[in-house]
């Protein structure tokens, strides 16, 4: 359904677009023209290797269930996010955002340390039961598996059903009680496809991420069994110099992301306009017990694994406390020091800069996206999710092999512009629903006032987006502090960022360094996000 | 508007930065991979020290792992600003050589016969580590002696490997066990043991380990070196290397000069400084041999012990490697 | 005993509290009005258990249903705003709240007679989000009746419709309730339509139930001057203006003051009372005769006249009887 007189805002959306298409076409370009060297003969192969179904098999069965149980495990936790008002309330939707912050080899450190069969969680129940054996083995299989998707992904879910869900007034709801449905059915039949457009959103991020995780697939399941098409990519690029291989595989799982971004996109949500938000209720008697009894169940689940790494920087594996792991940070001699000062500067200029961007161009492309009800745009803006960060990396080094830059500025241009493309479908996605709720009578409603589309959107459209837009920066912060590969290919190594001194410190054997620069770096996400939480009270949630 | 001048901002904060890290186009070009070009590895004391002794700048590029690098000399070919190669391995040495030109140093001499790898010295070896077991000697099992030693029931979830696939680490072990059980059954049986045993097989050298020191195994696939760091920093002669008498896989690291370079000369002067006086640097950060056996190793590396009995892995040809690999995952997937 | 009782019913909010005690007999079509803000529709949300009270009780067919969840209560309600559900086109809308176990054709033929009693034949497949306005609303009674509810709250359904559609769907909600006999709550903000649509009307102020009655005895007999001003037009005066050194204050419909040009007989006096010297200030004509708005020492009275005045000075006599004391 294309509506007139909306081109202004494709017209907006316009850089996005054109950040987007440019990024994404440099690594898919130089995909296609590897993958169908001599004549096609690596998809060939690919398409005739029963592995390669056998590895679509679990990626897909892998990346389904983990996306299906950390909506599932959101829903519950967003109803309630979505009914009440209570102490905490925001804090724990910050928190919740965190876990994207931490690099992967930090978060199986993270999960060892708390979940492992020698783990804090396990030394705690040998000491509560008095057994003198591991309690739980919950690691090395694919439980493990999906519950550290679902620590990293579970707050995806959370944030975003929560947003549309407080955003969505309850008058239908309240319809459907009153004729005497009860709340399971009324939940079923009438506020879930409600939701649809924000279940799907989550549920696509979140198959989308899965789909190209591996490290956490190979080390927590603990059998080579579970492995994904990355593991396979990354073996061609990384250990057998098949680029053709590679290239012909990550066309192949592009593919079917890809087909699989086109059919949901054919399911948008139900628009309505509504901006009657409900009224949180405040949490009293029982469902203040209730409420604690949530908050502590999140927080059970998304501290401990973080708390582990804050731990370990300060503990040594014995459980004696000791300030060494500071010690070799702040030592000049190491030339340490400066690096790790240097390293929380360049994060956080990176990740501010390409997530304000990333909000900037997302919130246009989100904008116009609702305004001409196109399909092509939330597509679009997710297919550098889709490629995978391998093929994205692929492409991303050949950038950096074919421009010429002699300065230092210019890596970082470059690194802020990957972190832009990596960041933005998340934004986008993450906006959407928020635009979608903008009813199209508010703007005529300026027009008609004499107001100019420009105003109009910066006056009376923009405010209304304020809390996804907030919730995108923190998502894509969270991300862009986080990402190591792409700022290390295309800086040449010469812009440091947390993650990377973090993965080098553990190449010298030094994991407790590694911990406290963990630390480090939560410390600035939280930072961040508070600040930025801080700002404006009038939106939602 | 606010949005605009915070971005104007952050772009003014990075300049001062950008202006620290300008590169002069006269200076020598060196690729290396990530961990020797970072700032506080050995490259942060080595390269000033060189550019002072000899007048010559140098422009280190961090170019990714070791195959990351080789495949940018690939692509870039003829147009590569690099002058010098660092960290090849010999496993992957026959990709680099078309890249390469010859450099007889005299000061080569002093790398023992058994590491050159290129009889043509494009690539000369500067450090060199052997793959091993590395156990907790405090974990109350009994210290395995062999290779096959750990395929005993009694190291059931005991051990940490490494996927080959993802690792050069989990390759060499794979590499490894071809070179000692050859393509008879025995390669087979020793897998297929070793996959009750293994606890995981992680993705890489780094969560391996990690996993080891937070004591979710008592036994890790890692180098011979690795005991050094814990002594050093740790001081705990707990984590122990094994040497196995049926030898160890061993991985070297050539340096090498870009054919079509016009700074030969510089670049001379670097290959030769890195065999003589960044030796000992680079031995330590790296947890390395140095090539060069005039060095004198501090105590600590009494504590990573030279296998008697060293194979290449360079011996083994890449079409061998896949084969192996396919043969090892078809052992590991099987039920 | 009414069908419906509400007893001592009390919410605190921050700023309000609501309190209310009134009574609904079977088949009554109560309406239920006051100001924006006086708690109409809280009381809706209490009595249709949207809401929890504080304290109080709401008994339903001699039932007390003070404590039980919204969807045993069988009491429906028709929104406001749009609740139709755009998951499901009309019929579906209409069927979703059908009790008991029913075979698809007799809901089939019950949805459709609800359509035809609402006025809708022929909308069965429909997508709700193509309905007008008023289209929407008589779906929503559909739905609403199609539960079969014991009683039906209606919370100003017609306040989002204009002028001409507002009139014929109160005639339609009449029709309904007297062909049906279905109790029901009726709340709205415009008197017009509670005096014409109502058995009786409760009027809501601040929080509180303050009258309740026939639309006619509310107008005629009001207990208090907030219920005067609110049932219609109408001036107060104080009572000292007429009798000297008396508190209070009176009040009188424009309809029982005339005015007179001449000079008023001795006579008339006994039957009046009367302002001498009171000046026209606007003339209005409002289709049966003129409404006048008059200034006397200060004081603004409303008046009709059949006639248009010809004199801007003018005497107004107010009927005693009909004068009542606050």
């Amino acid at each position: 359904m294309r509506r007139k007189g909306n081109g202004y805002y494709i017209l907006r959306a316009l850089p996005g677009i054109f950040m987007l298409l440019i990024l994404f076409l440099i690594p898919l370009s130089l995909n296609f023209s590897y993958a169908f060297k001599d004549n096609g003969r690596a998809l060939i192969e690919i398409f005739t290797d029963s592995y390669t179904l056998h590895l679509l098999r679990f990626t897909l069965t892998e990346a389904i269930l983990s996306a299906l149980i950390s909506v599932l495990a959101a829903l519950p936790f967003a109803a309630f996010f979505s009914a009440y008002r209570f102490p905490l309330r925001r804090t724990v939707l910050t928190l919740s955002g965190l876990s994207f912050t931490i690099p992967t080899i930090l978060v199986v450190l993270g999960f060892v340390i708390w979940y492992g069969n020698n783990g804090l969680l396990n030394a705690f129940l040998m000491k509560i039961l008095g057994r003198d054996y591991s309690v739980i083995y919950v690691l090395y299989s694919f439980k493990a598996i999906i519950l550290a998707h679902v620590y990293l992904n579970f707050p995806i879910a959370f944030l975003l059903i929560t947003n549309a869900w407080t955003g969505m007034s309850d008058s239908q709801e309240k319809a459907s009680y009153t004729l005497g449905k009860g709340k399971l059915k009324t939940f079923l039949v009438i506020t879930l496809p409600r939701l649809r457009g924000a279940i799907i959103a989550a549920f696509i991020l979140i198959f989308l991420y899965c789909f190209s995780s591996f490290a956490i697939i190979l080390v927590l399941g603990g059998n080579p069994a579970f492995s994904t098409f990355e593991t396979e990519i990354y073996r061609r690029v990384h250990v057998n110099v098949d680029r053709e291989g590679a290239a012909a595989l990550s066309l192949f799982s592009f593919f079917i992301t890809g087909i699989l971004l086109i059919i949901t996109s054919r399911t948008r949500s139900v628009k309505k306009a509504e901006r009657r938000e409900r009224r949180l209720k405040k949490a009293e008697g029982k469902s203040l017990i209730a409420a604690v009894f949530i908050i502590l169940m999140i927080l059970l689940f998304i501290l401990p694994p973080m708390l582990s790494i804050v731990y370990r920087a300060f503990f040594t594996k014995a459980g004696d406390f000791t300030l060494r792991a500071w010690e070799d940070i702040a030592r000049k001699s190491t030339g340490f020091s400066s690096s790790a000062i240097l390293a929380i500067i360049n994060s956080f200029l990176i990740a501010l800069t390409s997530s304000l961007f990333a909000v900037l161009l997302g919130s246009r492309i989100a904008l116009a996206t609702a305004k001409t009800g196109s399909r092509i745009l939330p597509v679009l803006s997710s297919l550098p999710m889709a490629a995978g960060s391998v093929t994205l990396g692929l492409g991303f080094s050949l950038l950096a092999v074919t421009v010429e830059h002699d300065s230092l500025f210019f890596s970082y241009m470059l690194v802020i512009a990957s972190h832009l493309i990596i960041v933005l479908p998340f934004a986008v996605r993450t906006i959407i629903p928020g635009a979608e709720a903008i009813p199209s009578s508010l703007a005529k409603a300026s027009y008609t006032l004499g107001i100019s589309r420009g105003k109009t959107v910066r006056k009376v459209e923009n405010p209304l987006l304020s809390s996804y837009k907030r919730k995108a920066f923190a998502f894509a912060f969270a991300l862009s502090l986080g990402e190591v590969n792409a700022t290390l290919t295309l800086s040449d190594g010469h812009v440091t960022t947390l993650p990377i001194l973090i993965y080098r410190m553990i190449g010298s054997y030094n994991y407790q360094g590694a911990a406290a620069l963990g630390t480090l770096l939560l410390l600035e996400a939280l930072i961040v996000f508070i600040i930025g939480e801080g700002g404006k009270k009038h939106a939602v949630s | 508007m606010k949005k605009a001048l915070i971005l104007l901002l952050a772009v003014a904060a990075i300049m001062p930065l950008a202006a620290e890290g300008a590169v002069e186009s006269d200076a020598l070009t060196v690729y290396a991979y990530d961990s020797f070009a970072s700032d506080w590895g050995p490259a942060g004391t080595l390269i000033p020290k060189f550019e002072e002794e000899t007048g010559i700048s140098v422009n280190l590029v961090s170019a990714g792992d070791a195959v990351e690098m080789l495949s940018r000399i690939e692509l870039e070919g003829d147009g590569t600003d690099a002058d010098v190669v660092l960290g090849i391995t010999d496993d992957f040495a026959y990709r680099a050589y078309p890249y390469l030109e010859s450099y007889d140093t005299p000061v080569a001499q002093t790398i023992p016969e058994e590491l050159r790898f290129d009889s043509e010295n494009r690539l000369i070896p500067f450090d060199y580590g052997a793959f091993a077991f590395v156990w907790d000697s405090e974990c109350g099992l009994d210290k395995p002696e062999s290779l096959s030693d750990l395929t005993k029931p009694e190291y059931k979830d005991k051990v940490i490997l490494i996927d080959p696939r993802t690792s050069s680490v989990g390759l060499g072990l794979l590499l490894w066990t071809y070179n000692i059980y050859g393509d008879g059954d025995e390669f087979e049986t020793w897998w297929e043991a070793m996959k009750e045993n293994a606890l995981t097989i992680a993705d890489g050298w780094s969560s391996a380990y990690g996993l080891f020191t937070e004591g979710e195994a008592p036994i890790v696939l890692s180098y011979t070196t690795s005991p050094v760091y814990h002594v050093m920093n740790e001081n705990t002669t707990r984590y122990q290397a094994l040497v196995f008498p049926e030898g160890h896989e061993a991985t070297i690291e050539g340096i090498g000069i870009v054919k079509g370079t016009d700074k030969r000369a510089e670049a001379e002067k670097f290959v030769d400084f890195i065999l003589t006086e960044a030796q000992l640097d680079i031995a330590i950060a790296n947890s390395m041999y140095p090539a060069n056996t005039a060095i004198e190793l501090p105590d600590a590396f009494d504590y990573a012990p030279k296998p008697d009995k060293l194979f290449r892995s360079g011996a083994t040809s890449p079409e061998k490697t896949e084969e192996l690999t396919d043969q090892w995952l078809q052992i590991m997937t099987e039920n | 005993m009414p069908y419906l009782e509400v007893r001592k019913l009390e919410k605190k909010y921050k700023d309000f509290t609501l309190s209310a005690s009134f009574g609904v007999d079977e088949g009554e079509l109560l309406c239920i009005i006051g100001p924006s803000g006086s708690g109409k529709s809280t009381l809706l949300s209490l009595i249709a258990g949207l809401e929890k009270p504080d304290s109080g009780t709401i008994t339903l067919a001699g039932k007390d249903i003070t404590g039980e969840k919204i969807q045993e209560r069988n009491i429906g309600m028709v929104f406001q705003d749009f609740t139709l559900f755009p998951s499901m086109n009309v019929e579906k809308n209409i069927q979703y709240g059908m009790k008991g176990k029913k075979k698809k054709e007799e809901k089939k033929k019950l949805s459709d007679m609800l359509l035809s009693l609402v006025g809708l034949s022929g909308y069965e497949k429909r997508s709700v989000s193509s309905l007008s306005g008023g289209e929407a609303q008589r779906v929503q009674l559909a739905r609403a009746i199609a539960a079969e509810p014991g009683m039906l709250l209606l919370d100003e359904p017609l306040s989002a419709l204009d002028a001409p559609l507002r009139k014929s769907l109160r005639n339609a909600i009449r029709n309904i309730h007297d062909s049906l006999g279905l109790t029901m709550l009726y709340v709205t903000h415009d008197r017009e339509e509670a005096f014409s649509i109502s058995d009786s009307v409760l009027i809501m102020h601040e929080g509180k139930t303050v009258a309740m009655g026939s639309a006619e005895e509310l107008y005629r007999q009001p207990k208090d001057l907030f219920t005067a001003f609110f049932t219609g037009e109408g001036t107060k005066i104080p009572r000292s203006l007429v009798y000297e050194n008396e508190e209070g204050t009176l009040f009188f419909r424009p309809e029982d003051a005339v005015i007179s040009e001449e000079s008023v007989s001795p006579y008339d006096y006994s039957m009046h009372i009367i302002l001498r010297d009171a000046e026209i200030i606007s003339c209005e004509f409002n289709g049966g005769c003129y409404m006048l708005g008059i200034n006397y020492k200060g004081y603004p009275i409303l008046a009709q006249s059949a006639t248009k005045p010809r004199k801007k000075s003018v005497s107004v006599m107010i009927l005693k009887q009909s004068l009542l004391e606050f």
